[in-house]
C-alpha cells in the first residue's frame, strides 16, 4: 500500500529527512496504521455534513485598532530564533548564486 | 505506596489565607517530597525551587500585611512542559524545543498566578503530547508512582505521577485524546478534560487544534474544581474560548447515567470492567441526598472514534508543527542550504512518534487521500457528535472506563504503534465531540494498580461531574 517511493515523497512534502535504514519501518508502521484507520470506510456517513466545530460558533472579527507593542515582546522572540541580528531573525539565501 | 493525608486546596488556601499555614512551608514540603521521589518516579523535568521559595514568601508576606484570601493561595501547582511559563525553558519533552525559553505566561499560568498559585516546576510528557505511556519523552521515562516498573500513562505522566508521588499539590495536564485522563486513572488521582473552549489554549504548545484542551491533574474532584473554576473563562488571545452565561441548576433530585454497551465489549480488562460495575451499583443503590438512575444507552458510532481521531489527529499534527523549521524556535542544524537547514533540524529535532505522526498526517492530507481520509473522518465526527446529543437527551452524564486495562510495563506496547493507540479508546471520543469528562480513582486491581471510572457530561456542564464524581469518592 505504502511504497518506498512514497516515503521518500512524504519526506520531501514534510520537511523531514528520512534515513535509507529508517524506510522500512516507517513504511511498516504508516502501513499498519493506515490499515487500521481503513475501518473508517464501513462506516455510513451518507449524506451528512462534514464536522467543523465543536461549540457551534461564528467567525469573530475583531476591531481593526493599531495594537501597541511592547519591545520587549518583539525582543523575546526575535530572541527565541537560533539565528538573530538585532531585531532581525537570520536565514540562509533562499536564492542560490548562479 | 503510601497514601499521604494531605489537605483539600481549599483548605490549604484558606489556611494561608488567615496566617495558621504558610505557603512557604506547604512549598517546602512538596520539594522535600521531590527530593525523595525524583530519583525513581522523574515526574519533573525541572523544579523551580528558589523561584517558587521566593515566590510562597512573598505570598506569606502579603499574608501577613493584611492581603485577603484567594481560591490557590499559596498552592504549589506543576505544569506540563507544553505550557508556557515566562522566562522559564517549555520543550514539550523535545530535543527540538531543548534550549527554548518562554517569553510569556500562557492565560492559564496568569490565572493560576492572579489566584495565588505558585508553579513549582515543570513536567515530563510524552514529546510534543504524542503518546500514551510517557515513553516517548526526549528526557528519559516517568515511572508510574504505584509500580516502577510500569508506565504512568501518558502524555501528561509527569502531571500525574507528580500528584500521585505528593510532589505538588496539583498539576495542569493537556489532554487532546486522552492524556490527561488516561495517566490520572493509571496512577490513581483525578483528571478532567473540560469542554473543548472552556479552557483557554493560549500558550499550550499546540498537538491538534481542534482537539486540545488545557485541564486539572488532582487529588480529589474538588480540587479539580477548584482549579478549573480559576482557568476557565473566555479570553481574548483565543477565539475558540466560550462561556457559560448560565451556571446550571445543581439541585436536580435526580441523575441519569447512561452506559453505553459499546464501552464494556471486547478488549476490557475484566478487574476494570467489575471496579467500574461496581461503581455504578454503588452509586445506583446510594439514596443520600439525591439519586442516580442507571439506564443502559447506545452509542452506535463508538466503534469507529480511534480510527476517526487518528486521521483527525496527524493531519493537524502535519500542520501545527510546520512552525518548527530550525528557523523560528529552538534546534537549528547548520547548513548554507535552507531547504537542508528544514529536513535536519526536523530529522534531529523530532523523536519517532513525532516524525510517524508527521509524515501520516501528511499522506491524508496529500491530493488524491484527502476526501477519502480526512473529509470522511470529519463526516464520522459530525456522527460521533450527534450520538452524544442523542444520548444526552436521554441521560445526564455517561459513565464507562477511563482506560481499558490498568498500567501496563515498559516497552509492552512500543513496538506496534496501534496497540498503544487502543489505550485511548474510551477517551477519545470526548475530544471529538468536545464534551467534558472527568476520570476519578474506583478501585485497585489485584496487582494493586489503580482503576479510574470516567464520567462524559454536556457540553460546558462540568458541574454535574463534579457532583457525580464526589459521590463516587465517598466509597473509596
Amino acid at each position: 500500500m505504502i511504497s518506498k517511493q512514497d516515503i521518500q515523497k512524504l519526506s520531501e512534502l514534510a520537511r523531514i529527512e528520512v534515513r535509507e535504514s529508517e524506510v522500512e519501518k516507517l513504511r511498516h508502521d504508516l502501513e499498519r496504521v493506515l490499515e487500521y484507520v481503513e475501518q473508517l470506510g464501513r462506516a455510513e456517513t451518507g449524506t451528512v455534513e462534514a464536522f467543523t466545530n465543536v461549540t457551534g460558533m461564528t467567525n469573530v472579527a475583531t476591531s481593526d485598532d493599531a495594537r501597541v507593542v511592547v519591545p520587549a515582546d518583539v525582543a523575546g522572540l526575535v530572541d527565541a530564533a537560533p539565528g538573530h541580528d538585532q531585531s532581525f531573525v537570520k536565514v540562509p539565501s533562499v536564492w542560490k548564486k548562479r | 505506596m503510601e497514601k499521604e493525608m494531605t489537605p483539600t486546596i481549599k483548605d490549604a488556601a484558606a489556611a494561608v489565607a488567615n496566617g495558621d499555614m504558610t505557603s512557604e512551608a506547604l512549598v517546602r514540603k512538596v520539594f522535600e517530597m521531590s527530593h525523595e521521589k525524583e530519583n525513581t518516579v522523574h515526574a519533573f523535568l525541572e523544579l523551580y525551587e528558589s523561584s517558587a521559595l521566593k515566590e510562597a514568601c512573598m505570598v506569606d508576606e502579603v499574608v501577613r500585611t493584611g492581603g485577603g484570601a484567594k481560591p490557590l493561595l499559596g498552592i504549589p501547582i506543576a505544569i506540563k512542559d507544553n505550557i508556557v511559563v515566562s522566562g522559564h525553558l517549555a520543550s514539550a519533552a523535545s530535543r527540538m524545543l531543548e534550549t527554548y525559553h518562554a517569553s510569556y505566561d500562557a492565560t492559564v499560568i496568569k490565572r493560576l498566578r492572579d489566584a495565588g498559585a505558585i508553579i513549582v516546576g515543570r513536567t515530563n510528557m510524552d514529546e510534543f503530547a504524542m503518546g500514551s505511556s510517557t515513553e516517548n519523552s526526549a528526557y528519559g521515562t516517568t515511572k508510574n508512582p504505584h509500580d516502577l516498573s510500569r508506565i504512568p500513562g501518558g502524555s501528561s505522566g509527569g502531571s500525574a505521577a507528580a500528584v500521585a508521588a505528593g510532589e505538588c499539590a496539583a498539576a495542569l495536564g493537556s489532554d487532546t485524546g486522552g492524556s490527561i485522563r488516561q495517566p490520572a486513572a493509571l496512577c490513581g488521582v483525578v483528571g478532567l478534560k473540560p469542554t473543548y473552549g472552556a479552557v483557554s489554549r493560549h500558550g499550550l504548545i499546540a498537538m491538534a487544534s481542534s482537539l486540545d484542551v488545557i485541564g486539572p491533574i488532582t487529588k480529589t474532584v474538588e480540587d479539580a474544581e477548584v482549579i478549573f473554576n480559576v482557568i476557565k473563562g473566555k479570553d481574548p488571545l483565543d477565539s475558540t474560548t466560550v462561556e457559560r452565561a448560565v451556571i446550571p441548576e445543581q439541585s436536580a433530585k435526580e441523575i441519569r447515567i447512561g452506559i453505553p454497551k459499546e464501552y464494556f465489549g471486547a478488549g476490557l480488562h475484566p478487574e476494570v470492567k467489575q471496579a467500574v460495575e461496581n461503581t455504578l451499583q454503588k452509586l445506583q443503590a446510594s439514596s443520600a441526598g439525591w439519586r442516580i438512575k442507571l439506564k443502559e444507552i447506545s452509542l452506535p458510532y463508538a466503534d469507529y472514534a480511534l480510527p476517526c481521531y487518528y486521521i483527525i489527529m496527524p493531519a493537524e499534527v502535519s500542520t501545527n508543527l510546520a512552525r518548527f523549521d530550525g528557523i523560528r524556535y529552538g534546534l537549528s542544524e547548520k547548513s548554507d542550504d535552507l531547504l537542508e537547514v528544514y529536513t535536519k533540524s526536523r530529522r534531529s529535532g523530532f523523536g519517532e512518534e513525532v516524525r510517524r505522526r508527521v509524515l501520516l498526517g501528511t499522506y491524508i492530507l496529500s491530493a488524491g487521500y484527502y476526501d477519502a481520509y480526512y473529509i470522511k473522518a470529519q463526516q464520522v465526527r459530525s456522527l460521533i457528535k450527534r450520538d452524544f446529543e442523542k444520548a444526552f437527551e436521554e441521560v445526564d452524564v455517561i459513565a464507562s472506563p477511563t482506560t481499558p486495562t490498568p498500567a501496563f510495563k515498559f516497552g509492552e506496547k512500543s513496538n506496534d504503534p496501534v496497540e498503544m493507540y487502543l489505550s485511548d479508546i474510551y477517551t477519545v471520543s470526548a475530544n471529538l465531540a468536545g464534551i467534558p469528562a472527568l476520570s476519578v480513582p474506583c478501585g485497585m486491581s489485584s496487582e494493586g494498580l489503580p482503576i479510574g471510572i470516567q464520567f462524559m457530561g454536556r457540553w460546558l456542564e462540568e458541574d454535574t461531574l463534579f457532583r457525580v464524581g464526589k459521590k463516587v469518592e465517598e466509597f473509596q
